[in-house]
């Protein structure tokens, strides 16, 4: 059989030994290569770039620990990179390709065991091919009061989001703070339990993070120096009471006095969930699309963003949270959130009764409860059959910084004819500033437009003192170049602790910019 | 209190299918493989056309691709608002075909094809994802919904 693609550097005798080798270590079926319907869907479809630029050679799914042990000793023994997922469904940030074409997708969707669901403490272990969805459905099924905090999209997976540092929107909308307890192979195959986990008979494994000596969960997030295996999230038990609200504004710049009214209420807590203040198009894209209201090319102008907001009954920002408790404690909150938001003119409040068939108030509702839902994909239906890359600068939670970057992001896009879509997700003293890039996935002009639109975004922020907390593929080492303070001193920790735990590189090379010594020399 | 999703209830479609099948003489035979399609790449050129040669199909199939449904498709492809693909569907093909479980041109090769290759916005699966298995078994839900007029809509 003709192979597709060869990793670089590697022969096609060596590929195919490798992949023999493997093949045998994880059954025929699941060493795929020769299928090519089967390995092409493992190809980033979504990328504004060269699909063939992080098109895999082959895909591997072990199903338990030993087989990656086994899949791991074939690649270091061939010098076979390999390239890990665990849902693969990272699309925006390259979905389950590779960073370097070639590299063999390690895919860990089959090991899907939700492994433990602790009532008491209110946490589960999950394997990494678990996702959001398939965890919700685990809880109500056996009618457990306990909520999963799940990214946007159902399909996103519970490790593989954490590990990317990804967000949702419940109190617990911070994936990374709740993550407790974490398994990983490393490259040369030793299993390590991290924090109290590595202690006999760990009875907290999962309760207290950080055990002691140093804590070494961060370096396996957002990196390529282990293989993530299992991973304890902690849940949300059900609260008595749920109210969802939304808050429109009408004004572009009031997203200035939004973010200092916001700024108190959740450093105390008022607001406990990971809130938004959603722009007008990422909430209208929910609903509608582009065209039903701009039938031109470029940027929608400003009588059609009014009538749109008209008919939506949607302002320029749309602030999301919600209440959670007892019904006192919801209502004292709320009157101090109703006082401190209504500071701002004519700023209008929304409950879910007023809200009824609305399909955007529907899923941000939904979202902060932990009920996985799809919705929020819609927006990709903005220009017609879409995709996205996200431009995800994080911003102090200050008027200010919100304005400035709203500023520079909206005029930017709207100089390459490109609408803001975007949204400020607020954490405890830091916001996501997601700005969604939507392109046609079949028009290679305005594909252009956006990588070049990105390239320049990037430097603007950077000049500014804004930094990405998460990239695609394509832009990793853009992003992580831009973290290069004292002489890029932090890519040198990284590259120490790369080429001590995995001096093969033979796991994810280029993720987040990060190297194999090999691959650094060019 | 606070709710579960709903969950639109597909099965009497299903046992409405079967019991068709059952009552027209049909066996459980192993499926063949599926037809071509005739006209423009994989939609069929009518309703009913093509199946016949499909073989018949159990009840358990019929739940493995609900299962499969649920898990992957319904999300994006339900009825109702919110939901993407029905969205996108809509604006292209016009509310009529907007629902996959509701149409009657899907043959099956083209359910998937598009499953494994993905179409517009909608990214391909893999085959860790949804097996073959799998697979054969999604499409045979989905044509029996459609040949069942769409549980949803009649529901």
């Amino acid at each position: 059989m003709a192979v597709n693609r060869l990793p670089e550097g590697v022969s096609a005798e060596a590929f195919a030994a490798a992949c023999d080798e493997m093949r045998g270590a994880v059954g025929d079926k699941w060493l795929i290569r020769d299928n090519l319907q089967h390995l092409n869907s493992y190809r980033d479809s979504y990328t504004p770039g060269d699909i063939d630029s992080n098109a895999p050679s082959a895909a591997v799914a072990p199903k338990d620990v030993a087989e990656i042990q086994k899949v791991l000793a074939v690649a270091r023994k061939y010098r076979t990179p390999l390239w890990t997922v665990s849902t693969g469904r990272n699309y925006g940030y390259g979905g389950a390709a590779p960073r370097k074409a070639g590299c063999i997708v390690l895919d860990l969707k089959r090991m899907n065991r939700i492994l433990e669901v602790n009532e008491k403490h209110a946490y589960a272990v999950v394997e990494p091919g678990v996702t959001y969805h398939e965890l919700y459905e685990y809880l109500q099924r056996r009618d457990i009061k306990l909520w999963a905090d799940p990214a946007a999209p159902a399909w996103g997976g519970v490790v593989g989001n954490t590990a990317d540092r990804g967000v949702g929107y419940t109190p617990y909308g911070e994936h990374f703070t709740v993550q407790c307890g974490m398994q990983v192979v490393l490259a040369d195959g030793s299993v390590v339990e991290t924090g109290m986990g590595a202690t006999a008979n760990a009875s907290t494994r999962n309760l207290y993070k950080y055990g002691h000596g140093a804590w070494v969960d961060g370096i396996f997030t957002q990196s390529n120096f282990g293989v993530i295996t299992q991973m304890g999230v902690w849940l949300l038990p059900e609260p008595p009471g749920y109210r969802p609200y939304m808050v429109t504004f009408p004004k572009e710049d009031d997203i200035h006095q939004i973010t200092e009214v916001v700024r108190p209420l959740k450093i105390s807590m008022l607001i406990p969930n990971a809130a938004v203040t959603v722009g007008l198009i990422w909430e209208a894209a929910a609903k509608v699309s582009k065209s039903q209201y701009y039938a031109g090319s470029g940027v929608m102008p400003e009588s059609a963003r009014r009538k749109m907001a008209t008919d939506l009954d949607i302002g320029n920002w749309n602030f999301y949270g919600a209440l959670y408790g007892p019904e006192p404690i919801m209502d004292n909150n709320w009157a101090i959130i109703e006082e401190s938001f209504a500071q701002v003119p004519g700023a209008k409040f929304y409950f879910a009764e007023d809200r009824k068939g609305d399909a955007a108030f529907d899923y941000r509702a939904k979202l902060m409860r932990g009920v996985p839902n799809m919705t929020e994909f819609g927006l990709l239906n903005w220009l017609g059959p879409g995709s996205h890359i996200d431009f995800s600068p994080m911003s102090p939670v200050t008027g200010d910084g919100a304005l400035q970057q709203f500023h520079f992001m909206r005029d930017t896009c709207h100089e390459y004819g490109v609408d803001y879509i975007g949204e400020f997700l607020i954490g405890w003293r830091d916001m996501h500033h997601v700005l969604m890039l939507v392109f046609k996935r079949d028009d290679e002009a305005h594909k252009r437009t956006i990588k070049e639109l990105f390239k320049v975004l990037v430097g603007e922020a950077t000049s500014k003192g804004y930094g990405e907390y998460r990239t695609h593929l394509d832009y990793m080492d853009m992003i992580s170049g831009t973290y290069n303070w004292n002489n890029s001193a932090l890519a040198r920790v990284n590259q120490s602790l790369k080429d001590v735990l995995d001096p093969n590189g033979i796991l994810s090379p280029g993720k987040s910019g990060i190297w194999p010594q090999d691959d650094r020399k060019g | 209190m606070i709710g579960r999703v709903k969950h639109v209830n597909y099965r009497w479609a299903a046992v409405m299918f079967v019991l068709a099948l059952s009552f027209s003489g049909c066996g459980l035979d192993e499926p063949g493989e599926p037809d071509g399609t005739a006209g423009e790449p994989g939609v069929s050129s009518g309703v009913g056309v093509g199946w016949s040669s499909w073989g018949s199909v159990d009840l358990e199939t019929l739940k493995q691709g609900e299962d499969v449904y649920g898990r992957y498709c319904a999300g994006c492809h339900a009825a109702g608002d919110g939901h993407p693909g029905t969205m996108r569907l809509a604006i292209r093909s016009g509310t009529g075909k907007s629902i996959i479980t509701a149409r009657d041109d899907l043959a099956p090769d083209y359910i998937k094809m598009v499953v494994r290759n993905g179409l517009g916005m909608m990214p391909a699966f893999r085959p860790t994802e949804i097996g073959d298995g799998e697979l054969n078994a999604l499409t045979r839900y989905i044509v029996a919904a459609n040949e069942n007029s769409g549980g949803e809509i009649k529901k």
